[in-house]
């Protein structure tokens, strides 16, 4: 049987890019449902992206990145999908690169979440220095708590097979919550896996991580790091 | 120490407690959170009411004005609450979070659903076409 493939877009007012992005990912030969995750956009992007072919979630509140990526967990979950790929609104993510993601999961290599990576080849992506800094630190206590090397740790890029899936249905993180998944899943016996993609610049609307509020994220992803790796793990059968 | 201020803050303990029981009665405060309010409120009331007690409290732990105690007990009291008020907090925004979760889930398979039906669910679309944020709450709008 042929494997569900479900393509997670959490979106907050990404009206002007989000059509180009699912068109782009319907393009490409692999099968797939899209589901945008309407974060309380104020804009039309739930509109464009229905009139674009993907099935859209609205939440009636926003809840941040991680809530809203957990509902498309939620939703895999529910809905008996084989492998769920998150993939950012704004374009940075190159569906081009969704066969390199997959490719592991649907070979049935010994892996439960592939990561695409944007540092293995660089391409001209800018970054501001604190921003840069800040994913070097985070680079490395993942690294400290993982115990091997993750690069790109903040990659939003990723591919999850059925058991990682059930797994963030139950539990995701809140805000920036990438860093902390790769730690809890690594807890959680889980094997990470990071294939190298390539970023584009933002298609449009803006980041979400101002530089004032980077270094509050810093240190909140960072206790939050530390905590996951502090707390006990519990086995639900 | 004078007799009036202690007075006060009998009346005030009296009336805190009261307020409480009167709270939990309205069903405005919970069971569960006032016990903590109860608690302190009675402790409060049984120290202003007797002064001797305060102070031999005071004696006891070497403190020697005796109503600084109170201070002291007060601000811990407080502490105390803020804490179990976050924790509340956070648990409830979990399940926020949860609800928010599920029902914008089940409102997408309801509106899939009604896609199928004879009548291309129209009848539900009149009543309250467009986004939830956009229904039934006007009264919220700025």
């Amino acid at each position: 049987m042929r494997p569900r493939i479900l393509i997670i877009i959490p979106a907050y007012n990404e009206a002007a890019v989000i059509g180009k992005v699912i068109a782009e990912i319907r393009r490409q030969p692999q099968p797939v449902d899209v589901l945008v995750v309407n974060d309380g956009s104020t804009d039309d992007t739930a509109h464009v992206a229905a009139q674009a072919g993907a099935r859209v979630i609205t939440l009636p509140v926003n809840l941040g990145i991680g809530g809203a990526v957990q509902t498309g967990y939620r939703y895999a979950a529910r809905y008996g999908y084989d492998i769920a790929v998150q993939l950012d609104a704004d374009g940075q993510h190159d569906p081009a690169d969704l066969p390199k993601l997959l490719a592991p999961l649907l070979a049935g290599e010994p892996v439960d979440l592939v990561v695409g990576s944007r540092y293995v080849e660089q391409t001209p992506y800018r970054s501001t220095v604190m921003r840069r800094l800040g994913m070097i630190v985070l680079a490395a206590v993942v690294r400290l708590l993982v115990g091997y090397p993750i690069k790109d740790t903040t990659s939003g890029y990723r591919a999850a097979n059925r058991s990682v899936i059930e797994l963030f249905a139950r539990w995701y993180p809140t805000d920036y919550p990438e860093p902390e998944s790769l730690v809890y899943l690594h807890k959680h016996g889980f094997r990470i896996r990071e294939v190298s993609v390539h970023m584009r610049e933002r298609g449009g609307g803006r980041s979400s991580i101002t530089p004032f509020r980077s270094m509050y994220y810093m240190v909140k992803v960072l206790l939050s790091l530390l905590m996951n790796a502090a707390r006990r793990v519990r086995r639900s059968s | 120490m004078s007799v009036p201020i202690y007075l006060v803050a009998v009346l005030f303990s009296l009336f805190f407690v009261l307020f409480v029981v009167e709270l939990v009665r309205r069903g405005a405060l919970r069971e569960q959170y006032s016990l903590l309010w109860l608690g302190l409120g009675l402790a409060m009331l049984v120290l202003s009411a007797s002064p001797r007690l305060l102070r031999t409290l005071a004696d006891w732990f070497g403190v020697y004005y005796a109503p600084s105690l109170l201070f002291l007990f007060s601000s811990f009291c407080a502490f105390a609450l803020l804490l179990h008020i976050t924790v509340a907090l956070s648990k409830l925004a979990d399940r926020v979070i949860r609800l928010t979760q599920e029902l914008a889930i089940a409102e997408h398979r309801i509106q899939e659903l009604e896609r199928r039906l004879p009548d291309g669910g129209t009848a539900r679309g009149r009543e309250g076409a467009g986004a939830p944020e956009a229904r039934g709450r006007e009264g919220d709008l700025p």
